[in-house]
């Protein structure tokens, strides 16, 4: 198998880009697909992995795969000059002779800093780009009142309310007209309930479209209405103590009510900025092997990989970003037995014809890898190596409380 | 058996055509990757102009890696100096515009395909008549049958030929860059790769004045980086691809200073293409 690789540079003296396309093969079959030229200067390939399992369960964050490679740097006479720092990398794999649409592109990412450049080879490396699951999740206020709230809040973040999630307290955006805002990425399905000191009040009076209806509408006093559109609740007079809601969240997504694993981590990448990075194969996947309903409310700033990763590890799934950057997510399948045996000439466990099974064996072997040669793929070497005792884990579920209120905030 | 041509390839300035370009560059005709390949537009006749920046002397071609052209193919050279301009236009002579012209020969150097299935043209100059320290070279294939001309790599210089040729004990070989292994349990490991031939010989009686002159210059010059080309035996012979190599030298590169009347060197080369 043959490795291409194009790496978008710039050249900070021409100010310009540069394109450099590299081959681990030189034949003619390969250097010139696609109508460019391919320059035979792979000098090492790179090892494409992932590694997101860590073995003991904690909510550490989402990798993305890295990697680096070594190449020879005569076919570009400028390239130590060249800046490769964010450079975008991709990377396919074919055999000669195929055409380039049978070509497989295996990555694409970023280079991740200026290469080391010795004895006219540059060694690079460079990652999945998945700086996108960094960034700020929750929109801020503006501070300019109104559905921006006060100037004091400027800055602060907005809540995210995805599912059903109970007894949430929502940010008062409105003190006059006593508004509080529950959920801001788009609208809601519903309220509820809404609390006062966790008094319920009677069901909601009314709907209204915007923000602006909705704090144009008379509202009895000791009642309550909705914006659904703009994920606000107001009531009609301030409330005497803590407040919160039990509403059914965020609605603005391509999933609707988002409700299952994958679609709660489809809405959060989307309001991530991950559009189009998104295996959604993989949340499919992952809604029918974990169809259980979650809820979700933040209103301290986070990012998308935070919880990404704790919605992932609390359905025992793993997240993870491919190499060719698409976020995803895949349900931690049952042990599966891989058998390896040593042939018939060294038995091993007592002279019997030894079997070595994995784990706990439930279901029948994935894969037999045969030491003997006599079947695919080769094996180089066998050997045992030391292992810690199995991890185990204690899965609990809960309908959660978000708002937990203290004795005094309970009205008796 | 005609003794062994080497041949220090000379720095080409630009590479020019009049026939069009179905695949890479012109410019891939003088680097050493035989993968990064030139391709003319199919047709009759393909033709590709050398600029060597300034009148040299050249009494040999080779034009490697080739692909395309049917058996039949042929192939002449044509030179204009300088003065004479790359127009190629009046014709045979020696005014403006004007140009030597070799005869038309087989495109091919021999008749046995070589194993990796590239073909091999090699043009030596007449040894009476021949071009004059020229600029512009051309080469002229025709007969293409409406086939495309590919090449890989054109080596144009003046050829070396030793007095005293190299002597038996000749080695012939091939570096396989695949790797070849077995499991404690005599599995086979296997890893393919590209396979490149390799060319040993020893020129056990040069005389000082010719490894004064021109081998040393030529091992100064070339080094164990920069490619040569040589010809084992340059007479026709179906096999006369076989017996061309174009490649870095590798292993020593020294002279010894064997008896007092003649000294020791040898070319040691991978076959690139």
């Amino acid at each position: 198998m043959d490795v291409l690789v194009q790496i978008d540079a710039w050249d900070p003296v021409a100010s310009a880009a540069v394109t450099l396309y590299a081959s681990s093969i030189d034949d003619d079959r390969v250097c010139h697909l696609n109508g460019v030229t391919w320059w035979p200067a792979i000098a090492r390939l790179p090892t494409l992995g992932y590694d997101f399992f860590g073995g003991d369960f904690d909510s550490s964050k989402i990798q993305a795969p890295a990697s680096g490679l070594t190449m020879a740097i005569e076919p570009w006479p400028n390239f130590p000059r060249y800046i490769f720092a964010n450079a975008a990398f991709q990377l396919w794999t074919g055999n000669a002779g195929d055409a380039w649409g049978s070509w497989t592109q295996r990555f694409s990412g970023r280079v991740s800093a200026q290469p080391q450049i010795s004895d006219g080879i540059a060694e690079l490396t460079f990652g999945v780009d998945a700086r996108w699951l960094d960034a700020p999740l929750l929109p801020t206020y503006a501070g300019t009142g109104g559905a921006e709230g006060l100037a004091a809040q400027k800055g602060q973040a907005k809540p995210l309310a995805i599912g059903a999630p109970r007894f949430i307290a929502g940010v008062m955006v409105d003190q006059v007209n006593v508004v509080f805002q529950l959920n801001s990425a788009g609208p809601i399905q519903d309220v509820e309930v809404a609390f006062d000191q966790l008094t319920r009040f009677p069901a909601s009076v009314g709907d209204y479209p915007s923000y602006a209806l909705l704090v144009a509408a008379s509202i009895p006093a000791g009642y309550f209405a909705t914006s659904k559109a703009a994920g606000m609740a107001r009531h009609g007079a301030p409330l005497a103590g803590q407040q919160c809601y039990h509403v059914q969240g965020d609605n603005g997504g391509p999933d609707g009510w988002a409700r299952l694993p994958g679609e709660v981590i489809r809405r959060i990448a989307q309001l991530s900025g991950g559009t189009g990075k998104i295996n959604d194969a993989s949340l499919d996947a992952l809604d029918a092997a974990r169809p259980w309903q979650l809820s979700l409310y933040a209103d301290q700033q986070t990012t998308a990989r935070d919880l990404v990763q704790r919605i992932a590890v609390s359905v025992n799934a793993v997240a993870g970003v491919t190499w060719m950057g698409q976020l995803f997510a895949a349900a931690v399948p049952k042990p599966q037995p891989v058998n390896i045996y040593y042939g018939t000439t060294r038995p091993i466990y007592g002279g019997t014809n030894a079997m070595f099974n994995g784990p706990a064996v439930i279901g029948g072997s994935q894969l037999t890898l045969q030491a003997d040669g006599s079947d695919l793929p080769p094996i180089a070497d066998v050997d045992q190596v030391p292992i810690d005792a199995p991890f185990w884990r204690l899965a609990l579920s809960a309908e959660r409380t978000w708002t937990v209120h203290s004795p005094s905030e309970v009205q008796t | 058996m005609a003794n062994a041509w080497l041949l220090k390839p000379l720095t080409i300035s630009a590479v020019n055509s009049p026939t069009s370009t179905a695949l890479g560059a012109l410019s891939n005709l003088a680097n050493d990757y035989s993968g990064v390949i030139w391709r003319s537009a199919t047709g009759t006749t393909a033709t590709i102009e050398f600029d060597m920046g300034a009148n040299v002397t050249i009494d040999t071609i080779m034009l490697l890696g080739i692909s395309g052209p049917p058996t039949g193919a042929q192939m002449k050279i044509q030179a204009a100096t300088s003065a004479q301009g790359n127009a190629f236009s009046g014709g045979v002579g020696s005014g403006v515009n004007q140009y030597w012209e070799s005869t038309t020969g087989n495109l091919y150097a021999g008749s046995i395909v070589p194993s990796s299935g590239k073909r091999k043209a090699l043009w030596s100059a007449p040894s009476s008549g021949g071009p004059s320290a020229s600029r512009y070279w051309r080469i002229v294939v025709s007969s293409l049958a409406n086939n495309y001309l590919q090449a890989a790599r054109a080596v144009l210089g003046a050829r070396f030929v030793p007095q005293r040729n190299f002597g038996f004990s000749g080695a012939f070989g091939v570096r396989d860059f695949g790797k070849t292994d077995f499991s404690n349990r005599a599995v086979l490991l296997r890893r393919r790769a590209k396979k490149l031939r390799t060319l040993s010989l020893t020129f056990s009686n040069a005389y000082r004045d010719e490894v004064e002159a021109t081998v040393s210059q030529l091992l100064e010059t070339l080094g164990g980086t920069d490619p040569i080309g040589i010809v084992i035996d340059p007479s026709s012979n179906a096999q006369l691809e076989n017996r061309m190599y174009f490649g870095p030298l590798t292993g020593e590169l020294g002279m010894i200073w064997r008896t007092a009347v003649s000294w020791e060197w040898r070319a040691q080369i991978v076959d690139l293409i």
